[in-house]
């Protein structure tokens, strides 16, 4: 059984690493700020008995005063998952870390939040829709499109 | 003499009759040798996201049917394990035992069906499917006495 991992005991051990990053925590996930993403994700994978080597997925909803992206990192070695969480403000150019240096999987993933959702990943290598075609007007997934 | 040669990019295209579903390629190819690769996708993208904002929460139950066609009940069974989770419900204990008898055998049934279509595509022409799909009519039977489909198990 893969082990779900407490969102705060994580929050716990990531305070001291990173301090001031962790906006709140609970039994199922972990709610991050967005400009300290990259340094948390990338302590995560490497701390030894942690070994986040594995992207489940990334996703992102549309919360009408921000937008939020869910990650969600497993451990195969392991065997514990995790689920993080982080939002951005602004709904005329959102930013957030790109994550790719850390998991090539996410490639797929945050092209796709771009295209849908339009929020910009900075530092991805090919930041371009996915399959949405040219000159679409709108992003889909926002509450607002239709 | 020397033969001038350059790779050239090919397309293989959203309908093909070896790729499974509806997935496009765009190969550089050197020769016969495959040099880079460019996948696009997306052709068969249905939005059920977007649907299901607009539904009611038993509404969405057959839009997660749809999601893996083969084995049906095991999407709608993620999908109500998330609801009762947010909602706060708890389930009789009779039916988590038959949630999870019924996955499963959803389960076994579309390995089946993999493991035939993996067996022509590596080259016996049609004799593994039939042989699962046969196989997979006696799970069928079974969950045909406790529900009445009408395209997928539900």
């Amino acid at each position: 059984m893969t082990v779900s991992l407490s969102g705060k005991d994580i929050a716990r051990r990531v305070e001291p690493q990173v301090p001031g990053s962790v906006v709140a925590s609970s039994e199922d996930s972990l709610l991050v700020k967005s400009p300290s993403l990259l340094e948390i994700l990338a302590w995560l994978k490497t701390s030894p008995d942690l070994d986040f080597d594995y992207l489940n997925g990334i996703t992102a909803t549309d919360y009408f005063d921000y937008f939020e992206a869910v990650y969600l990192i497993s451990s195969l070695q392991h065997n514990h998952i995790l689920a993080l969480k982080t939002r951005c403000y602004g709904r005329d150019n959102p930013v957030l870390p790109s994550v790719v240096s850390l998991w090539r999987g996410a490639d797929f993933q945050e092209r796709e939040i771009h295209d849908l959702l339009g929020i910009t990943f900075d530092g991805h290598p090919n930041m371009k829709p996915i399959f949405l075609w040219e000159g679409y007007q709108g992003y889909p997934l926002r509450k607002d499109y239709l | 003499m020397v033969i001038k040669t350059e790779p050239f990019v090919l397309n293989i295209g959203p309908q093909h009759p070896s790729t499974h579903g509806v997935f496009r390629m765009k190969t550089t190819l050197d020769g016969e040798v495959v040099v880079d690769m460019e996948p696009i996708f997306g052709y068969l993208h249905r939005g059920i996201e977007k649907l299901a904002e607009e539904r009611t929460y038993t509404g969405i139950i057959p839009l997660t049917d749809r999601i893996d066609y083969l084995s049906a009940m095991i999407s709608n069974l993620a999908y109500v394990r998330a609801v009762e989770k947010l909602a706060g419900i708890t389930v009789p204990e009779r039916a988590e035992y038959l949630r999870v008898i019924m996955a499963e055998l959803q389960r076994i049934a579309s390995h089946l069906i993999a493991v035939g279509a993996f067996l022509n595509d590596c080259g016996a022409f049609m004799t593994p499917i039939v042989y699962m799909i046969r196989e997979r009519e006696k799970i069928l039977d079974l969950l045909e006495k406790l529900i009445v489909p009408l395209r997928t198990f539900t």
